[in-house]
């Protein structure tokens, strides 16, 4: 059995750490490229989002170096993504490959439970040994987590340009690599050092704009044009909610966060009185949190037909106008180009730059 | 909350009575016949939109963010229409996340009321009517809070029982085989109702086919049985409720042995992606044609027109000769 999975910024570091720990044998897609974009276009429904066109050129990839079982998870809806892999197995199927799909369904969507799924994938013996990697995972994350945020805020302050980033990939790659929890709290430590180190203009004020929308596009650099890269060589400080840590903990630990997500329904309570799917609320939650704390900027990205994602779009504007707060939606998908979506950006931040210039 | 109140003192009944306006899309076409009688049983003056025509479409799209589907745009487009041509003193705006158990409509559906505000005129109120996992379709609870605050509940039962037989007599006619009952070619019809049923938004599809004297089947014509019944080769149920009437009436139209397959939707709609494509892998294993339209502001008729000549065409030809 040779597993894969989709592509979607830490979630390969996350499995390859969990699966490796098990035993399992994973065939990692390589990371999103031209022919990734190809391939999933070229056989996914013309209308259906770009996450699951993305997804299913990973699939393709990786059947292609010998993957024989996809590791995905599912959903009870409104959003598409619950029905993702339904789709996805019988356009596979239809092109011939004898292919395992292992769905991890919550609870309430009607089908067997993930449980009996995970067991019957793993067996007892891995199943055991389950809390463990997924503790070791869960750190992990947390590390990887802390350099993305600490590389966005150092970015756009540091002296010369370049050492962040080069920070960045290089201590991406050691966490990636590290097997112990020791080996992890080293990783972090000499981070720490290091990034104090890196000359910084003192006294300098970047703006800060927050980045919000469809969790896959916006933290998939390479679907995203890398968007924080991009903003944070603009002298922009980029901070944003939505990672995979917090999605876990909101979806999949629920009910130790309740009050996380009553937090959220209630800040958006004002706009969006419901649950509209995916992270539309969570959107519209995000550009009134950027409003009361005094971002200057708020970037929305989606995909092109993104049903919550287009709720919450509707409702920006008024948001914007209440808190006096720029708001821009990327909508991506196969047709977007990097000089266009740069451009865009570009103009954005000198729009918020020359305003926050003119009120000083 | 910043949702205006309906304004003059109402309750008291007389002649001043007010005027609300419902639009005449999105589901208004299951249930809107409904949701008159309730409003005029419970002492309101009903204002329904006229049909959907160039005007509607023009106000709404210049209302609606650009990458949100026709349907919806044309629901701003009525809602604008009511507001600024027909004056009315309130818009009835339905908030429907469920009208099934575990069912939903669209992600659209569920943020409505707030996107409507958005176009709406400062001030001018709503009067909502909200379905979801506790408050039931035709239940008092569905019913708005000002409507249900100020009106006795027995007068609000009573319009509602009312409403209830007005929407099932709906049903019944909307599951009377229309077209002819030859036996030319059958046609099976999948769309959403507010894409089959707004003529404007279907350029007038189920006329035309009834001008071509073809026997048309639409998902309202499906059989209950089928509807409940496990759709094949899926894990788990569909949870849009319109997606899966859709599924279920493709997979009864392959069983009756229609001679083709229409398949309508709106541009950049959500569920039909997936659907769409779950309905035109079991119809090739059927052998059954299937011919995708999709709709948006900038459809012209003459293309649709000549499509749909073309697959009656190529459908009846292949009936002649493969029998």
């Amino acid at each position: 059995m040779r597993v894969t999975f989709p592509q979607m910024a830490e979630v390969q570091i996350l499995l390859e750490t969990i699966l490796h720990e098990l035993g399992v044998e994973t065939v990692s897609p390589p990371p999103i490229n031209g022919e990734t974009v190809e391939l999933g276009v070229k056989y996914a429904p013309e209308f259906i989002c770009y996450p699951f066109k993305m997804n299913l050129g990973n699939y393709l990839q990786a059947l292609q170096r010998g993957a024989d079982t996809v590791l995905m998870a599912g959903g009870c809806g409104p959003c598409r993504f619950g029905n993702y892999a339904e789709v996805q197995q019988e356009i596979l199927r239809g092109l011939g490959y004898d292919v395992k799909f292992i769905i991890l369904e919550p609870p309430r969507a009607g089908a067997p439970p993930f449980w009996r799924e995970l067991l019957a994938f793993l067996g007892w013996r891995r199943m055991l040994k389950l809390p463990q990697a997924l503790g070791f995972a869960w750190k992990k994350l947390n590390v990887l987590e802390e350099i993305n945020r600490k590389v966005r805020w150092l970015q756009p302050r540091e002296a010369q340009v370049g050492n962040a980033l080069a920070l960045y990939r290089r201590y991406r790659r050691l966490a990636a690599e590290a097997s112990l929890v020791k080996d992890l709290a080293l990783v972090r430590e000499s981070f720490r050092q290091e990034l104090a180190a890196v000359p910084r203009r003192e006294g300098y004020r970047p703006l800060r704009i927050l980045l919000a929308g469809e969790i896959y596009m916006v933290l998939e650099p390479n679907v995203n044009f890398h968007v924080e890269e991009t903003l944070g060589r603009m002298d922009v400080e980029v901070h944003r909610a939505i990672s995979i840590s917090n999605w876990v903990k909101e979806n999949l630990l629920r009910g130790l966060n309740r009050r996380a997500v009553q937090r959220q329904a209630l800040r958006a309570e004002k706009y969006l009185r419901c649950f509209v799917g995916g992270h539309g609320r969570e959107t519209v939650a995000e550009a009134v949190h950027a409003g009361v704390n005094g971002y200057d900027g708020m970037v929305q990205i989606m995909p092109f037909t993104c049903m919550p994602e287009l709720v919450a779009q509707s409702i920006l504007p008024e948001v914007g106008r209440d808190y006096r707060l720029p708001v821009m939606t990327l909508i991506l998908d196969e047709h977007s180009g990097e000089a266009g979506v740069c451009t865009r950006l570009e103009a954005f931040v000198d729009l918020i730059r020359r305003g926050r210039e003119k009120s000083a | 909350m910043v949702w205006p109140k309906v304004g003059k003192d109402w309750s008291k009944g007389g002649t001043d009575r007010l005027r609300i306006g419902i639009p005449r899309a999105l589901l208004y076409h299951w249930y809107g016949k409904a949701w008159e009688s309730f409003l005029l049983a419970c002492g309101f003056t009903p204002v329904v939109s006229p049909p959907t025509g160039r005007r509607q479409v023009e106000l709404g799209v210049r209302a609606a963010q650009d990458e949100i589907c026709l349907p919806v745009k044309v629901f701003m487009g009525h809602v604008r229409y009511l507001a600024e041509v027909e004056k009315v003193d309130a818009v009835f705006v339905p908030h429907q996340i469920q009208v099934e158990k575990n069912r939903f409509i669209c992600p659209k559906f569920m943020g409505l009321p707030d996107m409507v505000r958005a176009v709406l005129p400062r001030g001018m109120p709503m009067l909502l009517w909200l379905n979801d996992r506790q408050r039931h379709l035709w239940s008092v609870q569905a019913v708005d809070g000002q409507i249900r605050r100020k009106l006795p509940k027995e007068k609000i039962r009573r319009a509602l029982s009312l409403a209830r037989q007005v929407a099932s007599e709906r049903w019944t006619e909307l599951a009377q085989a229309a077209g002819s009952q030859n036996q030319g070619l059958q046609i099976g019809v999948i769309a959403h109702p507010y894409c089959l049923y707004d003529g404007h938004l279907s350029m007038d599809l189920l006329g035309r086919l009834r001008a071509a004297d073809v026997q048309v089947l639409t998902p309202e014509m499906t059989p209950d049985r089928w509807l409940q019944a496990k759709i094949p080769g899926l894990n788990k149920p569909l949870f849009w409720t319109l997606g899966r009437r859709i599924m279920a009436a493709a997979l009864y139209y392959a069983e009756q042995g229609v001679d083709g397959v229409i398949h309508l939707a709106a541009f950049g709609c959500g569920p039909e992606s997936v659907v769409g494509e779950l309905v035109a892998r079991r119809l090739q294993e059927h052998g059954i044609p299937l011919l995708g339209l999709n709709l948006d502001e900038h459809t012209g008729e003459a293309g649709f027109a000549t499509r749909l000549e073309a697959f009656l065409d190529l459908v009846t030809r292949r009936k002649s000769c493969c029998g």
